[in-house]
């Protein structure tokens, strides 16, 4: 008998295109095309679903802000009374931060010696003017040292100094800078 | 025979002869479909993906905006809140401040005070005077030796004089109460002189300052 020719079965043939170079690289191509498409196809789908909730939810914000901006609106007036509030706080605290007139007084008061009696006693744009009668010169000289040397007197000069006409005592001025007055 | 069937039978055959070239071969098939897959992505992302990422894009900064809006709101609600408390809690206090710093200038009751105050510490009134303030109406925004805004919180001025007569400790008592008003005032001149008048000697208060108030 003669030998049957061996024939030799591929379950799997392989066409030509597909086993070149070219058409495995075409294929490759095409099959990664076709996942990029459906990708962008999903996105799409995905996009357009995802517009209904996010446009549900800025409904929803739009809605709570409205609500919210009546809830401040109804408390327009406590704003405004607090607001004004703390503008008058502010500016009365402002106010009454500075030293008083009366205070520069009570110390001027305090550092005259007793010989002398005081004619004139002004304040104005933060400087003091004294003018007074004198017993004596030291007297003066006393009372322009005890107001230098009090704090809240700055640059007091001896600005004039002279004999009263009766002769009892020495007229004097004195000027200088206080802190300023309220 | 005509022209036109001579072109049509030739075009009929090259279109013929492509289709089962198409048919026949594999590589031009898959090259036909790799440019129809990258036609059909380019009208994907040009016609639906680029808009809609845009529109999302834009609804996912409002929404972001209005979040932020919310918590800032939700903030000013609670501090607001707060407010209502301490104005409820205060408000003897700020019945009291409404007549330090009054809304508008009320003159009237700076010259009531003055007047008080002199009873008071029995000095005499020889002399007060208000400067030109608006009293109903418009404030003008500045004019001189009318109105000084002089306060960075705004708060507006006007001037105000008054010279007494007394005794010394009760021009000095007259004075610290003027200072001490529930009004704050501001002195800018104060000035205590010794007039002598035939035989007697007097001793004047002259006082010029500015009193203090908000526009309503």
């Amino acid at each position: 008998m003669a030998k049957k020719k061996k024939e030799l079965i591929n379950l799997l043939p392989q066409e030509e295109f597909a086993a070149s170079t070219l058409g495995r690289i075409l294929t490759w191509l095409l099959s990664t095309f076709r996942m990029i498409v459906i990708a962008t196809e999903m996105i799409v789908m995905a996009a357009f679903l995802s517009r209904f909730w996010l446009d549900a939810r800025n409904t929803d914000l739009n809605d709570e802000i409205k609500q919210k901006s009546a809830i401040i609106s109804s408390y327009k007036d406590i704003e405004n009374t607090f607001r004004k509030t703390q503008t008058k706080l502010s500016v009365f605290s402002s106010l009454t931060s500075t030293p008083t007139v009366n205070s520069f007084v009570g110390t001027i008061s305090d550092s005259l010696p007793t010989d002398i009696i005081l004619s004139s006693l002004a304040f104005k744009d933060r400087t003091v003017k004294i003018n007074g009668v004198a017993g004596s010169e030291q007297s003066t000289a006393q009372l322009v040292a005890n107001l230098t040397a009090k704090t809240e007197f700055r640059n007091i000069d001896l600005s004039g100094l002279e004999s009263d006409r009766s002769g009892i005592g020495i007229l004097f001025s004195i000027s200088g800078n206080t802190g300023e007055p309220k | 025979m005509a022209d036109w069937r001579v072109n049509y039978t030739q075009y009929r055959r090259y279109f013929f002869d492509i289709v089962s070239l198409y048919k026949r071969r594999q590589d031009l098939r898959a090259f036909l479909e790799i440019i129809l897959s990258i036609g059909t992505i380019t009208l994907f992302v040009a016609l639906a993906v680029r808009p809609t990422v845009t529109t999302i894009s834009q609804l996912l900064t409002d929404i972001k905006t209005k979040e932020d809006t919310i918590a800032q709101m939700d903030t000013k609600i609670r501090s607001l809140g707060t407010a209502q408390n301490l104005v409820t809690q205060y408000a003897g206090q700020i019945a009291l401040l409404e007549t330090a710093i009054p809304d508008g200038p009320t003159p009237e009751s700076i010259m009531k005070q003055i007047e008080g105050l002199a009873q008071k510490n029995n000095v005499s009134v020889l002399g007060s005077s208000v400067s030109n303030v608006t009293i109903i109406g418009q404030y003008p925004e500045t004019k001189e030796n009318e109105f000084q805004i002089s306060t960075p919180e705004g708060a507006i001025f006007f001037v105000f004089s008054g010279t007494l007569e007394g005794d010394f400790p009760l021009l000095i008592n007259f004075l610290s109460d003027l200072e001490n008003l529930r009004r704050p005032l501001i002195l800018d001149g104060v000035s205590i002189t010794t007039v002598a008048s035939q035989d007697t000697k007097r001793i004047v208060l002259s006082v010029t300052g500015r009193a203090p108030f908000l526009k309503q």
